[in-house]
């Protein structure tokens, strides 16, 4: 299931996905395409197959149909090992529920992503703090994780998503565990580290006025990605 | 924590505690408790598990207490019949004493009655069964041992007037006449043979003597099942002991003072022929088997421990993991209280089921035991005895009782930190750890950590209470649970060593760090079943160390103490000095030494000791025995068991005893006898041979692991000087140059199969067959405990695999194969192992010279050498490393469901 190559714009590009859970069909021939440094909201219902979709971009979960390329890698024609070392270096991740790993400290956390794309210690010894720097959390470097507060913690979850300089930010309702508040500043912060990083964006949230700040609104209705403005 | 909540509401009912008025009952409870037990996730097997191990502790140490009372009951059963209604028995050396002392006796004001018997054991000459016979004086036995003459004639019919049977008992005693035979049943069966029949016994001269028998033994008295009664003149026949006798049983005159008796009689009775109550010698008789069956049931609760160790694991995972539901419940208006007597009740069902179970397995070990290796467990005592099972309602409700405290001990710390969840809060990671915290962090832990173990240093002084080692188990007691109350601090040790030296390196693995970084940032839960791993680590360590020294000692020792090629003989047997000479004269013997073997009796309170007079070189003991170096052994360990003796007898009662001792003749004794008399080389000893005392000099000690009671080896031309007895029991055989075994064997054909010619080889092979069966429960024990440390292992990667798997699935995410992760894992695992290894085995040899220098000296008086089995504890650690490894990659399995993607969705 070749696709034509990609104009070199295109940093993510989805065709025809389904995706079935038993008898249920959650992505039913979804087509995506977005754009380098472009930045999209994807909206939908409450089990309309938002995550669904970012696992299929990822790689975690294995498609029905279609085919999906990310900076021209095909995911589905790699093994298992050869696809989580292409979400290594191309994808950085942002949960609803932060998920630092609370056996490192923030320094640590945003030191990961590059210790396990084997960075030099030069190089680790200047990204992260820059990050950390970035986030405004450059005091905070060797805090636990369990002493930080919900916005704080999704900031260091964002230096670590954007530490290894990755073509592609998936983030899963980023904001849905926060104020309102601070669930602003963490996303203003989001979109500019997206950006400043020159990557792409796919943020999926519930809040219409967070779906605005971004580039371009994707809805899923039916298992297909509608562009709403 | 959305996962444990819904579990909570998928379940069929909401308990919604808030409606109550009044607190919940206990049937409330309990049913709150079954309920929860139902939930345990993933964590079932672990439970089952536990309560397996628990039950196999009860099972083995009610099993132990049960077989043993079995065989005590029997033996002195056996004791009391054959005593019948005697008071006091007069005993003398196995050569027995002179029949002129009977007449002292019976002549005693304060005798009533006495009754002469000869004891014996003699081949039956067609079927080689060895028959145990008494030899009695009917006349006088009826006032004495009315048992032994309650013989029936083969006439005895059903429904018979009380008249008719006394008439028919009163013939049979009558008809004892020299050449009839009254046999129990079971040897009859053993025999082939019924009444009336002809058979003919060997005499020690090897010569036929004919008997008919004349009748059964009452069947009824079960001691007698397996012995034949015989007329006293036969017996003396028989055994060589015309003139002589085994034992004298008195019944006292009514009014006489009873303890007085006993000591006027001994004054008047020659050298080494003691009074003593029947019961009492029963009771010092199994005396001697008391510290192995104290050994067996310590192991017993060793294995008790292990499976409170297991419940403590699982119950402790189980709360650290479901602590969010135990939030919801408090949430829903459960007590503190309440909370805890639910966790408790479950482990009261758990012990409960655990104990039970255990009960029953407990019964049908010992009857399989019984049936298979006989009521001494094959350790040779209580030979002879053929035991059958009782119900046993104390012992049985004790050991129950056992292993339910056993399980509410391990349940009380997770169900105290249960209760003590906050309700409904919020659980930010991190939080699980903070609760465990004191384990790896808390100074108190520590400190009683090395308190525990200081203590077992002041307890390995403890003199040995009446022949127990109590100090020795107490000191294995504080090592074993000091070290498993270290266990988290050793292990966060460990991790902090290995996590520092990753980060040395300039580019460490990320898989590795992440590995190590895991584990020491949450170390409890790990640590919990790495306490239940270093336990039965170290106890598997610290038996394979004590049975492979006591092993190699022992065979190191069969070489020593049987130096010659073949061996002929044994205490029934009499060479006589004719025959002595005959056997050295012929073709196939090189050279030839003889042994002559006894038992004395040094105190009327003390087992017998065997005396072996054989020919021996005084100025090269060495070459004969097994001397130990110096007075009690070498280095510090020997002499504080020699301090340790020398507390349990009494200060100063070995230095009264030095005296100039050049002049005396001299005797080497063993161990036990050194320490059951308190005495050592350069020390004289005085000896009853012959009916009168003789002065030795104490001129070495020796190892012996065949004697529990003591020997005491002595040159057999003294011997013959003392007590004009020439004859031999056993004759140790070199061959000539040329001459084999087997025609050697042929060519003492003339003994006509008094006693046939084994070669050492034999001998020495079935003595190590032997060994291995006195240590067949110990193997299993070593077995189980390995058993334990892998449950301990799986369930816990199993659970810190759940636990974390929201962690793992945020690594999946990071870019982390799932390859990766199970290395990880696996890694974890083996670093666990690892773990488990530095610890157990470090324990485990500390606990293994406990048992080699402290409990086997005290116990058995024997000492063996430090021989450590590098391969067979090699080849645990390599079973251990790849079972970790397999169990680390079966756990990690769990990961590759996309469940465990979708838990990143889930608040952790
Ligand atoms: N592993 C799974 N097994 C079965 N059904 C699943 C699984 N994962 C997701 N689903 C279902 O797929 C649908 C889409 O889920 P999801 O993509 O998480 O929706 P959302 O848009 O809210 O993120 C839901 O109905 C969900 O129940
Ligand atoms: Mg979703």
């Amino acid at each position: 299931m070749a696709i034509e190559t990609p104009p070199a714009t295109i940093a993510l590009s989805a065709h025809a996905l389904t995706k079935h859970f038993g008898s249920r069909r959650v992505l039913d021939g979804l087509d995506l395409e977005v754009a380098r440094g472009e930045i999209v909201a994807v909206i939908g219902e409450s089990g309309a197959g938002k995550s669904t979709l970012l696992n299929l971009l990822a790689g975690l979960e294995t498609s029905d149909g279609g085919a999906i390329a990310i900076e021209g890698v095909d995911l589905a024609h790699l093994d298992e090992r050869a696809r989580s070392l292409a979400r290594r270096r191309l994808i950085g991740f942002v949960f609803q529920a932060f998920h630092l790993l609370p056996y490192f400290d923030v320094a640590g956390n945003v030191e990961l992503p590059l210790r396990l794309l084997g960075w030099p210690l030069e190089d680790r010894r200047a990204r992260v703090p820059a990050m950390l720097e970035a986030v405004g959390l450059a005091d905070r470097a060797l805090a636990r994780t369990h002493q930080l507060s919900g916005g704080e913690l999704q900031r260091v979850a964002l230096a670590r998503a954007l530490a290894h300089r990755p073509a592609l930010v998936l983030a899963d309702e980023p904001t849905g565990n926060l104020d309102a508040r601070t669930a602003r500043e963490v996303l203003d912060l989001l979109l500019r580290e997206i950006r400043a990083n020159h990557a792409t964006g796919l943020i999926v949230t519930h809040s219409h006025q967070a779906a605005m700040l971004c580039d371009r609104v994707v809805r899923i209705i039916d298992g297909r990605a509608f562009n709403a403005s | 924590m959305q996962a444990e909540s819904s579990s909570v509401m998928r379940g069929v009912r909401i308990p919604d505690f808030h409606r109550r008025s009044a607190p919940l009952g206990f049937s409330a409870l309990l049913l709150e408790a079954v309920r929860d037990l139902a939930a345990y996730r993933g964590a079932r097997l672990r439970l089952a598990l536990a309560v397996a191990v628990l039950a196999l502790g009860v099972g083995l140490g009610l099993a132990i207490h049960l077989i043993n009372e079995v065989a005590l009951g029997e033996f002195t059963g056996a004791i009391r019949t054959l005593a019948g209604q005697a008071d006091l028995s007069v005993r003398g050396p196995q050569s027995g004493f002179a029949e002129s002392v009977f007449a002292q006796i019976v002549l005693h004001p304060g005798v009533a009655a006495a009754s002469p018997i000869v004891e014996g054991e003699r081949p039956e000459r067609a079927s080689r069964v060895l028959v145990r016979f008494l030899g009695i004086d009917p006349l006088r036995a009826q006032f004495v041992e009315p048992a032994l003459i309650s013989g029936r004639m083969p006439q005895g019919r059903a429904s018979k007037s009380a008249d008719e049977r006394a008439d028919e008992r009163a013939e049979a005693r009558l008809g004892l006449r020299t050449d009839r035979l009254f046999a129990g049943v079971r040897l009859l069966e053993r025999l082939h043979r019924s009444i009336g029949d002809r058979i003919e016994l060997l005499d020690v001269r090897g010569e036929p003597v004919g008997f008919v028998i004349a009748g059964t033994l009452d069947p009824a008295v079960s001691a007698l099942a397996d012995r034949a009664v015989i007329d006293i003149a036969a017996a003396q026949y028989l055994e060589g002991m015309v003139g002589r006798l085994s034992r004298v049983d008195v019944r006292v005159r009514p009014g006489t003072d009873e303890g007085q008796l006993p000591t006027q009689l001994t004054r008047a009775l020659p050298a080494g022929v003691t009074v003593i109550a029947p019961l009492e010698g029963a009771r010092s008789d199994a005396q001697v088997s008391r510290a192995y069956r104290i050994n067996l049931s310590v192991l017993a609760l060793v294995a008790l421990f292990c499976g409170s160790l297991l419940i403590f694991s699982a119950q402790a995972l189980q709360v650290a993991r479901r602590r969010a539901h135990f939030a919801l419940l408090r949430a829903l208006g459960l007590t503190e209280g309440e909370l805890l007597s639910q966790q408790l009740i479950q482990a009261l069902l758990l012990g409960s089921l655990g104990a039970l179970l255990g009960a029953c397995l407990a019964y049908g070990i010992a009857a399989l035991a019984l049936a298979h290796l006989g009521a001494d467990l094959g350790s040779g005592f209580f030979r002879g005895v053929t035991p059958s099972l009782r119900w046993d309602g104390t012992a049985t409700g004790l050991y129950t009782l056992g292993g339910i405290l056993a399980a509410l001990a391990g349940a009380a710390l997770p169900a105290l930190e249960a209760a003590r969840v906050a309700p409904a809060r919020g659980l930010k990671p991190g939080a699980l750890e903070d609760a465990w915290r004191p384990l790896t962090q808390g100074r108190s832990v520590l400190i009683s950590g090395l308190a525990l173990l200081f203590a077992a240093m002041g307890f390995l002084l403890m003199p040995p209470v009446g022949g127990v080692p109590v100090g020795g188990y107490l000191a294995i007691a504080c090592v074993l649970l000091g070290s498993v109350v270290l266990t988290p601090r050793v292990l966060v040790l460990l991790l902090g060593v290995l996590s520092m030296a990753l980060r040395r390196r300039p580019a460490p693995n990320a898989v590795a760090l992440i590995s190590v970084e895991q584990l020491r940032g949450a170390p409890s839960g790990p640590a919990v079943s790495l306490a239940a791993m270093v336990a039965s680590v170290s106890l598997a360590v610290a038996m394979m160390i004590m049975v492979n020294s006591f092993r190699v000692s022992f065979q190191s020792w069969l070489e020593q103490i049987l130096p010659a090629q073949a061996y002929l003989g044994d205490a029934g047997l009499r060479l006589s000095a004719d025959e002595q000479a005959r056997i050295g004269r012929l073709p196939q013997v090189g050279r030839v030494e003889f042994l002559r073997s006894d038992e004395l009796r040094l105190s009327p309170d003390q087992v017998p000791m065997m005396l072996l007079a054989r020919d021996i070189d005084p100025a090269n003991p060495r070459a004969r025995l097994p001397l130990v170096e110096g007075p009690m052994g070498a280095g510090l360990v020997a002499s504080m068991a020699a301090e340790r003796a020398r507390r349990a007898l009494g200060e100063g009662s070995l230095a009264t005893r030095a005296v100039p001792l050049s002049a005396l003749p001299p005797v080497w004794i063993s161990e036990a006898a050194a320490a059951l008399t308190g005495l050592t080389v350069g020390q004289f000893i005085d000896l009853p041979i012959g009916g009168q005392t003789h002065r030795f000099r104490i001129d070495g000690i020796w190892r012996d692991y065949a004697r529990q009671q003591g020997a005491i080896v002595i040159e057999r031309a003294h011997y013959q000087a003392l007590t004009g007895d020439l004859s031999a029991n056993i004759a140790a055989l070199w061959l000539a140059p040329a001459a084999t075994v087997d025609e050697l064997r042929a060519a003492l054909g003339w003994l006509d199969g008094r006693s046939r010619l084994k070669d050492v080889g034999s001998i020495r092979a079935f003595s190590l067959t032997l060994f291995d069966r006195t240590f067949v429960v110990t193997y299993a024990l070593v077995a189980v405990s390995v058993l334990i440390g892998l449950i301990a292992l799986a369930g816990n990667l199993a659970t810190l695999v759940l636990a974390r798997r929201g962690e793992l699935s945020v690594l999946r995410h990071l870019g982390v194969a799932l390859i990766e992760i199970t290395r990880m894992i696996a890694l974890q695992a083996l670093l666990i192992v690892l773990a488990a290894l530095i610890m157990g085995v470090s324990v485990g040899w500390v606990i293994g010279r406990i048992l080699i220098e402290v409990v086997n000296r005290d116990s058995f008086h024997w000492s063996m050498d430090l021989h450590v089995p590098w391969g067979a504890m090699g080849a645990l650690a390599l079973l251990l490393a790849v079972l970790a490894l397999l169990t680390g990659w079966l756990s990690a399995r769990a990961v590759r469901s996309a469940d465990v993607i979708r838990s990143v969705t889930e608040d952790w």
